[in-house]
């Protein structure tokens, strides 16, 4: 009976599991479209209600605050192929509002039999009119398109004629050098709501030039004219010329059906094209180039700061900050080659890695890393930086100010020198070994073979030795008490057994007569023919086997004191064995009796 | 006396002192590997190495070999040198994140090294990351500053052996001098095994982020983004928690934000 109440708890569990995993799988989601949410134009809404498929939505009990709500399906969608799970979507629509922040109330509906709802969420209405969009189904071929915001339609009559047009230009230089930038802007003029199917914008391509971030989008309204610009910014790699166009959109004025929520397209095709766009990249002059330009390309000064003390001993680091600022390119902008300067090979020796660069605001700093090799060196000499001036469309050269230093010997150089009497090739000797130290960081540390392996004992296996430690006490415990248990133990001595010990010795022709005289008597206690050890063997009787051990007793002490070789132990052991198997053999039957 | 003591307690003993023996013997048996030769040799190669190529080849070459030691003989409870080598050889390379995970992983296991924290304090400047501080107090009552995991192994079974050898002692003579001493040991085991509790279950976990990502809200790319900027490849996080597919980590950065990263983004300090 128990476990029959057992299986229904069981069950009960079960049910109640499958009732609560049921009940999370079904969720209400509904939101308000933000990027249509136009003030006083109706707000599109969509709820997501997610359920098992065997469970029906009820497509009539959709309520908005307690009040009936018109829902179309859009489509439903199952989440996996083997999944009962699926994603029901419907359309709704709410009354236009004013520009503000609004809370969209519950919504609530039958899924199953059983009412679900959603959590309440807060929706942005703005500013925002139609302009020229992707309508359903057609191909967008540009991203623009479909982000595009539009002027605002109020400010627009509706009944102006559509206008469609795009202008394609260069913001800035058409002719740039190498790591110049330039901007290629687009223009769409529009008017009306007009829905576009073809763009060909090549300049946001920008193939042969490199994109630099993202393209800008400003909207603006000229009288009764939407604006939208298009700006992307581009850096020149390699000379040459760059023609982009033609440029082409396309496009057709549409109104929106109030019922169905459908565009119907109320003019014409309406098509604008921009003519080729074309960008020049001019090769830096070979004539009066620098030998120190290296791809800067702005207006620029420059200067170099020690970012380190200025005394110091030899070999140690320095670290010298270059700081260019100006109006150009600065991430294009690279280090001097000081190797190459006059007053560096030689003297210096340079990091090999890379520098490390950071930029802030229109300043470049660059931080060098070098360390002295000669403790004669009393300055950084000037340094050469030059740049291209594309205003000018010449070379300008830049020299920093030399900064004093001042190099202290090494200490193992002043070690040597303290020494005097060291020879001189041992000074000779640690330079290479100085300059074979690296640069930044210290060297590796020499491997051995133990370095490979964990320490001994030093891993966690080690823990074990608790548990064994304990085991090791524990079995101390047991033997102690085992032990001290045989110690307490009185060992049984029976007849038989002092007979044996004393004739232990037989092959030296020794015998315990000691113990052969008690194996006797206890034999007899044994046996139950005398009562007591403590009887002496004077007082036994004459008769019987006490009698008989009587008689022995005195033979053995007769061939005892009777001198050396007066007896054989084989005799007297043949005598005593055939008294002790009597002894014995009574000492049974009275057992068995 | 051997023969009266029955064979279950010779068993018995035989058992525990096979048991031992054989956590004596782990991590005893050592073959050389001429491999760290080769690598030591690629390393010193690379860093008198006259061009960018020969630099970058030799280094490679190194870390190579290095690594091969490293996948071989797994030395997380060592002595933290190998970890140091190839720390050393990823900053040669400029693979600075990389060399920030294993100058950590030496610096766990070399916590008194000064060469250790500059050489990270290098790679870290590289990155324009600031010092990770281990100067807390909690730090210092676990002795992390002090002692590597695998050093205070060393002393809790050095200890541990003491404490059994005086408490055995004690059991036999019952002297009270051999008490007060067996005391003494036995509390300073305790107090190590306490720490090396506290360090294996509630020391942070500690990972290293190998490239840059956006630490977001929760765990999924849909996520919305915790501050304008990605975290820098090097930064050194606390792993609080994995997401339940394990794609993602939930971390604690430096400047105390939570957030989301992927795990492929991040590498344990801890093997």
């Amino acid at each position: 009976m128990v476990n029959h109440w057992k299986v229904v708890f069981f069950l009960f569990v079960i049910f109640s599991l499958q009732v609560e995993i049921f009940a999370e799988e079904i969720k209400v989601v509904s939101e308000i479209d933000q990027n249509t949410a136009s003030v006083n134009e109706p707000l599109n809404g969509t709820i997501t209600i997610t359920h098992n498929k065997n469970h029906a939505v009820d497509a009539k009990s959709f309520l908005l605050e307690n009040k009936s709500l018109e829902v179309e399906l859009v489509k439903e969608v199952q989440i996996a192929p083997n999944d009962p799970l699926i994603l029901s979507i419907y359309r709704f629509k709410i009354p236009g509002q004013p520009a503000g922040l609004y809370a969209l109330p519950v919504v609530s509906v039958n899924v199953g039999g059983n009412r679900y709802q959603s959590a309440m969420s807060s929706y942005l209405v703005e500013e925002r009119a139609k302009g020229p969009s992707a309508p359903d189904g057609a191909a967008v071929s540009s991203p623009a398109a479909s982000v595009m915001p539009s002027p605002q339609a109020s400010q627009i009559s509706s009944s102006a004629e559509p206008l469609l047009r795009l202008e394609a230009s260069i913001e800035g230089n058409h002719t740039i050098y190498p790591g110049q930038r330039t901007k290629l802007v687009y223009r769409y003029y529009f008017r009306g709501d007009i829905a576009l199917t073809t763009e060909t914008l090549p300049l946001l391509d920008a193939e042969g030039l490199i994109k630099i971030g993202e393209k800008e989008i400003h909207d603006s309204i000229q009288g009764t004219t939407s604006v939208r610009e298009i700006v992307q910014q581009v850096e020149a790699i390699k000379p040459g010329t760059y023609s982009f166009g033609p440029s082409l959109i396309e496009g057709y004025a549409y109104k929106e059906d109030p019922a169905s929520g459908k565009l119907i397209y109320t003019s014409d095709k309406l098509s604008s094209k921009a003519p080729i766009v074309t960008v020049t990249v001019m090769p830096f002059p070979e004539a009066k180039k620098p030998a120190s330009f290296n791809g800067a390309v702005g207006n620029y000064t420059f200067k170099a700061v020690l970012a380190s003390p200025n005394v110091m001993r030899l070999d140690d680091e320095i670290s010298l900050s270059l700081e260019i600022s100006g109006k150009g390119n600065l991430k294009n902008v690279k280090a001097p080659d000081l190797c190459c300067q006059p007053g560096f090979s030689g003297f210096f020796r340079l990091s090999d890695l890379p520098p490390s660069e950071e930029i802030e605001g229109n300043t470049k700093r660059i931080l060098m890393k070098l360390r002295p090799l000669n403790a004669q060196i009393k300055a950084i000499p000037s340094i050469e930086f030059s740049f291209f001036d594309p205003e000018t469309a010449q070379y300008v050269l830049l020299h920093s100010e030399p900064i004093s230093i001042a190099v202290k010997p090494s200490v193992q150089t002043i070690e040597t020198e303290d020494l005097q009497k060291a020879p001189q090739a041992d000074k000779t000797e640690a330079l290479p070994s100085s300059l074979a130290r690296p640069i930044e960081i210290e060297s590796i540390l020499p491997l051995t073979t133990k370095d490979l392996y964990n320490k001994p004992f030093g891993s966690w296996w080690v823990l074990a030795i608790v548990p064994l430690g304990i085991a090791l006490l524990i079995f101390q415990n047991h033997l102690k008490e085992y032990l001290a248990w045989q110690k307490s133990q009185v060992p049984v001595v029976t007849s038989q057994h002092l007979f044996n010990q004393a004739f232990l010795h037989e092959k030296q022709g020794k015998c315990d007569f000691e113990s052969l005289k008690k194996s006797l008597i206890l034999g007899l206690v044994e046996a139950g023919l005398i009562p007591s050890l403590d009887i002496p063997h004077g007082e036994l009787p004459n008769e019987g086997l006490p009698g008989e051990v009587k008689k022995l007793w005195a033979l053995l002490d007769e061939k005892r004191f009777a001198g050396k070789g007066a007896y054989h132990v084989e005799e007297i052991h043949a005598l005593s064995q055939t008294l002790m198997n009597k002894i014995q053999d009574v000492k049974q039957s009275r057992g068995k009796q | 006396m051997i023969n009266k003591i029955p064979h279950s307690f010779i068993l018995q003993f035989v058992v525990i002192m096979g048991l031992m023996l054989l956590i004596a013997s782990l991590g005893m048996f050592q073959t050389g590997d001429q491999r760290i030769q080769l690598a030591e040799k690629n390393y010193r190669k690379g860093e008198a190495a006259m061009t960018i190529a020969e630099r970058k080849e030799s280094f490679n070459s190194a870390l190579d070999d290095f690594l091969q030691l490293e996948a071989a003989y797994h030395p997380q409870y060592g002595n933290g040198k190998l970890s140091f080598d190839i720390a050393n050889t990823y900053f040669q390379l400029g693979e600075y994140p990389l060399s920030i995970l294993y100058y950590k992983r030496a610096e766990n296991l070399m916590p008194r090294s000064d060469l250790v924290k500059r050489n990270l304090r290098q790679a870290q400047e590289k990155l324009g990351l600031p010092e990770t501080q281990n100067s807390s107090v909690w730090n210092a009552l676990l002795l992390k500053p002090y002692l590597s995991i695998p050093e205070r192994l060393q002393v809790f079974f050095i200890l541990a052996l003491f404490a059994l050898l005086f408490s055995s002692v004690w059991f036999w003579t019952r002297k009270y001098w051999v008490f007060t001493i067996s005391v003494f040991f036995l509390s300073l085991l305790a107090v190590f095994l306490i720490n090396l509790g506290i360090s294996y279950y509630f020391s942070p976990v500690e990972a290293v982020l190998i490239k840059a990502a956006e630490l977001r809200r929760d765990a999924g790319m849909e996520f919305a983004k915790v501050g304008d900027q990605p975290l820098v490849g090097g930064t050194v996080l606390e792993v609080i928690d994995t997401s339940p597919n394990r794609n993602w980590f939930k971390v604690l950065t430096p400047e105390g934000e939570f957030g989301y990263v992927p795990a492929e983004s991040v590498k344990f300090v801890d093997l």
